[in-house]
């Protein structure tokens, strides 16, 4: 059974849902963008200002019922106060510094015409996802390319029970629903979520575990009916 | 039945998973925080340097299953290498200036021993939100106080009718019995959800209505009586 089966709604359906939410999104500039859908999986296309706006369109339609995937074609033209590279290089290492989740000089950074990589090892993948959420609001950024590495871990005996603890603990994520294999330090999450943040929550909480290296997400959101009108 | 999200847990099994939540963050000590439950209600109270470990400390408490609301009795502490008052207020305007979604020039910053205090008007609820989260990582800040206000709206007479359009469209809070009032332009929102974040998501979604000037949340989080109306 496909999502769109699932959650009762057809292609043609779906694009008419996600037009309206990018409508009515605070933030989305909606007649910029484009949207296609085929079977369930959405393809956003067009042109915005800032890289972070692409962001915020693409997380708007993720978070729709009946959406499985997106595939984000948006490309972010620029303004007409686009910073050179020098001034973005110096607002990356300025952001890179001030944060207090992101360990002083663990991260270099690179801008090549408006586009940012990221290198250097840091000990959490919270770090690393929070150094590329800083990096990303910046106006002028064109792209992130996240290069950063973990530091090496041990691998655990008991890393599946401890994540599969963390995932009964969370309000959004079923852990009966979710199936947890771990292979020395990476983690495959397999089975199926209500939703993109359920998604999101559940790789999180393999993260959150100190012998995981790699994650491997590949739930499925899937819109039961469960949760019925009353 | 509503929610079928097995039995509400008690509040010694909150308070345990709380606390084998907050031992999962990165960068806090697991000693450094008391939690204690009562009526599902969780009160964090102990020490931490920053305002990020706050923050994180309290999301991770919101986000355990059965838990009703977080009341927060952190201390941040000084930092021992805390930037002055005039470089953090300096660093944080460059921020701003830097951010693409906080509107140019609309927002002023007034810093006290670390406390910053956010003023001006901005359209969108959103803006007002990430001019906020924008700076909470930032080393030295201790608190902030977000009076930025919003520009007056015109009210409307569909403003229900589209939040529930809203509330329909997304997956978190999709069949979710909420009710939706709506007077002067103040949007309550009340009823049942299955967690906090659907909880949240919600009041965003009624803050993208552009004629909504203010949303109270009072969603309760949780189960409803099977066979209720």
């Amino acid at each position: 059974m496909t999502i769109t089966e699932a959650a009762g709604l057809t292609d043609a359906r779906i694009k008419e849902l996600v037009e309206d939410e990018l409508i009515w999104t605070a933030g989305v500039d909606a007649p910029a963008i484009g949207v296609a859908v085929t079977d369930g999986a959405v393809t956003l296309t067009g042109e915005v200002p800032y890289y972070w706006h692409r962001h915020t369109a693409a997380k708007a339609v993720l978070r729709m019922r009946g959406v499985q995937a997106v595939a984000n074609e948006i490309t972010v033209r620029g303004s007409h106060d686009t910073p050179t590279d020098t001034e973005i290089a110096a607002a990356v290492a300025q952001a890179l510094t001030w944060s207090s989740r992101i360990p002083t000089g663990e991260i270099d950074a690179e801008v090549h015409d408006g586009g940012v990589v990221l290198t250097g090892q840091v000990s959490w993948d919270t770090t690393r996802r929070g150094a590329e959420r800083e990096i990303a609001a910046l106006k002028g950024v064109q792209w992130v390319d996240n290069r950063i590495t973990l530091a090496p871990r041990a691998s655990a005996a008991d890393t599946r029970t401890r994540i599969t603890a963390a995932l009964e603990r969370n309000a959004l994520t079923d852990a009966e629903a979710i199936h947890v294999h771990v292979d020395g330090t990476t983690a495959i999450l397999t089975g199926e979520v209500r939703s993109y943040d359920a998604k999101h929550q559940a790789e999180l909480a393999a993260w959150g575990s100190p012998h995981i290296t790699e994650v491997r997400n590949n739930l499925i959101i899937h819109t039961h009916a469960t949760q019925v009108q009353p | 039945m509503t929610y079928v999200q097995g039995k509400v847990p008690t509040d010694t099994a909150i308070q345990q998973m709380v606390e084998d939540e907050l031992a999962s963050i990165p960068g806090l000590w697991q000693t450094q925080i008391g939690v204690s439950v009562g009526g599902r209600v969780v009160t964090l109270s102990g020490d931490v340097t920053t305002l990020q470990q706050l923050s994180a400390a309290t999301a991770a408490a919101l986000g355990v299953t059965g838990v009703q609301a977080v009341a927060n009795d952190i201390q941040i502490r000084a930092l021992h290498h805390a930037p002055t008052d005039t470089v953090l207020a300096e660093a944080i305007v460059q921020r701003l200036a830097w951010n693409a979604t906080v509107p140019d020039g609309a927002v002023s910053v007034v810093v006290h021993e670390g406390n910053v205090i956010l003023t001006g008007e901005v359209r969108w609820e959103f803006q007002r939100r990430v001019t906020e989260s924008s700076i909470r990582h930032m080393r030295g800040v201790r608190w902030i106080d977000n009076r930025i206000t919003l520009t007056p709206r015109e009210p409307s007479l569909r403003i229900r009718e589209h939040i529930h359009a809203g509330l329909g469209r997304s997956a978190l809070t999709h069949g979710c019995p909420i009710d939706v009032t709506v007077a002067d332009g103040t949007v309550t929102l009340s009823g049942f959800v299955p967690s906090h974040q659907a909880k949240r998501h919600a009041e965003r979604i009624a803050w993208n209505e552009p004629h909504v000037a203010a949303v109270v949340n009072e969603l309760e989080i949780g189960h409803r009586v099977p066979g209720a109306p």
